[in-house]
C-alpha cells in the first residue's frame, strides 16, 4: 500500500521552515526598499535622510579611512564593545546576586528597595556631570554609564525569577530537613537562571543603547563618538551608519546571548 | 467598586493625556525674559518723546541709535538662536531683553543651542530663523547650505583660551616669547588636553601645537562637549582645559587658574556672525523681519560702541544674562571681557561681505578659509567642502540695505 502522508508533509513542513528563515530578510529587504523609494521620489529630503546607497558608501568609506571623527569603523565598533562589555560584566556581576538576595530575603529587599526605586528611573544622561566628577572621564566614567543602564534589568529579572521560585520544591526541601540558604543555592538560584539569563538580554539591549550617552562624556573613538562627530560636521550619512551599526550589533549579540541561553539551559524542564 | 476604579482609570489617562499634549511644543523652551529696566526705560522714552526733546537726545543713548529704525507695518514672529552667555550674542540679547524687537514689530522667541551646529540643524527643520554662531556654525552652515551669512559679528579669538592650573609645570614655566603662549615643547608633550572637537577651541590647539613642531599625537587630547570639559576642570581631571569666553567667568577660574593661550594671540581669525535660515529667507514677510532683527542688532553694537559708559551698561546686562542662565560670572571679569571684545561696525561689515582677495574670495570667506583647511587635514571636512564656503553663503545684501535705510554711503 502507498505511504501518501509522508512526503507531502515533510514538503510543508521545509517550505515551513524556509519562509521562517527568509521573512526577516525578506523583511529587511522591503525595508530597504520603501527607504529608497522615498528618496528617489522625493518624498523624503536626502539632506535630512539619506538614501541607503549613501549609506553604504559611508560604509565602505569608513572601513579604511579614519574621517569625520578620527578613528576607522572597525576601530570604533572596538572601543565601543570595550565600554559597554566593561559596563554590563559590572551589572551583572552587582545586579544579578542583589537581585537574587533581594528576592529571597524580605529584610534585604524591604532595606534596599526604596533606594532602588528612587535611582531606577534616573536616566543615564543625568549621571554625566557626577561621572566626571567622581570617576574622571576614562573607560571607568563610560563603563559606569553604561553600568547604571543595564544594572536595572539584572536586578528586577534576577528578583523575579527568585521570586517564582516553585514553592513545592521549596516545601520538599524543607521536608528533608534543608536549611534556608541551602535551598536558596540550590533551589532558589536554579531556578531563577532562566529570568537571569532573559534579565542579561535586557540589560545588553539597554547598555548598548545608552553607548551613544556614554561617549558623550569623553572619547576620540566609538560609535557614539563617531555619531556625535559626524553630526558636528553634518555627515548624516555616517550618523545612520553608526546608528545602524549600533542597530546590527545590538541584534547580533542578542542572538549570542540566545544561543548562550539555550546551551546553558539544555535539558531543562519547561 | 468597579465601576469607581474606571472613573478613576478614566480619570488618570485624561491627566496624563493633557499634560502630555500641554508639554508639547514645536519650539524649544524659550528662555526668560529679562529686561534692563534702564534701557526698556530708554527705549519707551521715544514713544512719547517731543520734537523739543528729541532734539535735546543724548547723542551716546539707547533712545538716539534706536529711533533711526523704522517699525515693521505688521507683527512678525521670529524664532532667533543663540548659545546662552556667548558674547557675540549680546547686542542680539539687548535689543531682545530691552523691548527693542518688540517695538519694532519683532515678536522674538529666543532659542538656546549649546554650539552653532546644533541651532544650524534647527534651522535645517525650520525650527529657528536666525542667530548668531561661531566658525564652527559657520562652517557647518555654509556646507549644508543651510543658512545665509548676512552679518559678521567680530572675530572672537581673544575670547577662545586654555587655561590651567597656577601650580602646573605650564603655568609655571612663562610666557614663550617665540611662539605667544606658555610653555615649550617639552612642557607640552604628553599633557592631557581637553577641548570640544571640531571647535574653534581645537583648532586653536592645533596652531598652538604647530608652533611648537607638534601634533595631536605629541599630547593626549581629551575630546568632549565644551560643558562637560567645564565639569572636568571643576573636577580636576585633566591638565589643561580649553574653554569658550562664559566658561572663564568664574572666580574659580580667575583666581587658580593661568590663561595660557588665545586666539588673537596666535594671531587667528575666528570670526562669528548673524545667519539668516534659507528656509526662512524664501518668506519675504520673514526676511523683512529678518532684515528688521539684524538693524536693531547693528543699532545696539553702536551703542555700545558710542561710549565706555555704553559698554558698561552693556556688560551689566550681560552679567543679568549670565545670571538668569546659572552661568557662574564676576561682574568685573564680565565687564574685563566685554570690554576686551570688538564688534564689527556696519561699515566694517560691508568690507567684509563686499572685497575680495586676490584669490577672488571675500574678505569674511577668506576668514573661514583657513579654519576650514586645519578640518580638512583633520579629516573633519572635504575639499569638496571646501569649495561650497565660497559658494555665495555670505551676501552683503542685508547690510546694504540697512546702510541705505541709514544714509551711510557704500
Amino acid at each position: 500500500m502507498k505511504d501518501n502522508t509522508r512526503t507531502p508533509s515533510k514538503g510543508r513542513q521545509r517550505l515551513k521552515s524556509a519562509m521562517y528563515t527568509l521573512l526577516p530578510l525578506i523583511t529587511i529587504v522591503v525595508f530597504i526598499l520603501i527607504w529608497a523609494l522615498l528618496n528617489i521620489t522625493g518624498a523624503v529630503d536626502d539632506a535630512k535622510v539619506p538614501p541607503p546607497w549613501e549609506v553604504f558608501k559611508a560604509f565602505i568609506f569608513k572601513l579604511s579611512n579614519t574621517g569625520p571623527d578620527g578613528a576607522l569603523l572597525i576601530t570604533n565598533v572596538l572601543a565601543s564593545l570595550q565600554v559597554t562589555l566593561t559596563g554590563l560584566v559590572l551589572a551583572i556581576g552587582i545586579g544579578v546576586p542583589l537581585g537574587v538576595i533581594m528576592g529571597w530575603y524580605r529584610l534585604f529587599d524591604k532595606f534596599i528597595r526604596p533606594l532602588f526605586e528612587i535611582l531606577r528611573p534616573i536616566p543615564p544622561v543625568a549621571w554625566i556631570p557626577l561621572m566626571i566628577l567622581w570617576a574622571g572621564v576614562g573607560l571607568g566614567a563610560k563603563s559606569l554609564i553604561i553600568f547604571i543602564s543595564a544594572f536595572v534589568p539584572c536586578v528586577i529579572n534576577s528578583y523575579t525569577g527568585v521570586r517564582q521560585t516553585n514553592p513545592t520544591l521549596i516545601n520538599v526541601a524543607k521536608t528533608f530537613g534543608a536549611k534556608d540558604f541551602y535551598i536558596f543555592i540550590n533551589i532558589g538560584i536554579p531556578s531563577a537562571v532562566p529570568m537571569i539569563f532573559a534579565g542579561m538580554r535586557v540589560s545588553f539591549s539597554s547598555a548598548w543603547a545608552t553607548l551613544v550617552a556614554a561617549e558623550m562624556l569623553a572619547a576620540s573613538s566609538g560609535l557614539g563618538y563617531m555619531i556625535n562627530m559626524a553630526r558636528n560636521f553634518g555627515r548624516i550619512d555616517v550618523v545612520v551608519l553608526g546608528m545602524l551599526c549600533i542597530g546590527i550589533l545590538g541584534t547580533i549579540f542578542n542572538w549570542l546571548f540566545g544561543r548562550l541561553e539555550k546551551l546553558v539551559l539544555k535539558g531543562r524542564a519547561v | 467598586m468597579n465601576k469607581y476604579r474606571k472613573v478613576v482609570s478614566l480619570l488618570v489617562v485624561l491627566v496624563m493625556v493633557f499634560v502630555a499634549f500641554s508639554g508639547c511644543n514645536s519650539v524649544q523652551p524659550s528662555s526668560e525674559q529679562s529686561v534692563s529696566e534702564s534701557q526698556q526705560a530708554e527705549v519707551s522714552q521715544s514713544e512719547t518723546a517731543s520734537e523739543a526733546s528729541v532734539s535735546a537726545v543724548d547723542e551716546t543713548s539707547l533712545e538716539y541709535f534706536t529711533s533711526k529704525i523704522e517699525p515693521l507695518s505688521e507683527t512678525v514672529h521670529l524664532n532667533v538662536g543663540a548659545c546662552a552667555g556667548i558674547l557675540h550674542d549680546l547686542p542680539a540679547y539687548i535689543a531682545y531683553s530691552s523691548g527693542l524687537l518688540e517695538k519694532m514689530g519683532i515678536e522674538c522667541e529666543m532659542v538656546y543651542f549649546n554650539n552653532g551646529p546644533m541651532m544650524a540643524e534647527a534651522m535645517k527643520a525650520g525650527s529657528v530663523d536666525c542667530g548668531g554662531y561661531g566658525l564652527g556654525g559657520l562652517l557647518y552652515g555654509s556646507v549644508q547650505d543651510i543658512a545665509s551669512i548676512i552679518h559678521i559679528r567680530a572675530n572672537e579669538a581673544i575670547v577662545q583660551k586654555y587655561f590651567a592650573k597656577n601650580d602646573s609645570d605650564l603655568a609655571q614655566s612663562g610666557l614663550n616669547a617665540a611662539t605667544g603662549f606658555y610653555g615649550t615643547a617639552e612642557d607640552w608633550a604628553g599633557k592631557q588636553v581637553y577641548c570640544p572637537p571640531g571647535t574653534t577651541l581645537q583648532y586653536l590647539l592645533g596652531k598652538m601645537m604647530g608652533k611648537l613642531d607638534m601634533t595631536f599625537e605629541d599630547i593626549d587630547p581629551v575630546y568632549m562637549d565644551a560643558p562637560n570639559v567645564n565639569t572636568a576642570l571643576y573636577a580636576g581631571q585633566g591638565e589643561v582645559w580649553g574653554l569658550w569666553n562664559l566658561y572663564g567667568y568664574a572666580t574659580e577660574v580667575q583666581e587658580n587658574y593661568t590663561e595660557l593661550a588665545n586666539g588673537e594671540t596666535m594671531g587667528l581669525k575666528f570670526y562669528c556672525g548673524s545667519v539668516a535660515s534659507n528656509l526662512a529667507l524664501e518668506d519675504p514677510v520673514k526676511k523683512e523681519a529678518i532684515s528688521k532683527w539684524l538693524e536693531c542688532e547693528l543699532a545696539i553694537i553702536e551703542w555700545m560702541n558710542a561710549s565706555p559708559d555704553n559698554k558698561k551698561a552693556a556688560a551689566d546686562s550681560y552679567y543679568q544674562w549670565c545670571e538668569e542662565q546659572g552661568i557662574a560670572a564676576e561682574p568685573d571679569v564680565i565687564a574685563n571681557y566685554v570690554n576686551e571684545f570688538n564688534f564689527f561696525s556696519l561699515e566694517d561689515n560691508y568690507t567684509l561681505l563686499s572685497d575680495k582677495t586676490a584669490d577672488g574670495n571675500l574678505l569674511a570667506e577668506d576668514g573661514v578659509l583657513s579654519a576650514m583647511e586645519f578640518f580638512i587635514e583633520q579629516g573633519n571636512y572635504t575639499e569638496e567642502d571646501k569649495a561650497k564656503i565660497t559658494d555665495g553663503n555670505f551676501t552683503n545684501e542685508f547690510i546694504v540695505e540697512i546702510m541705505d535705510r541709514w544714509g551711510v554711503s557704500h
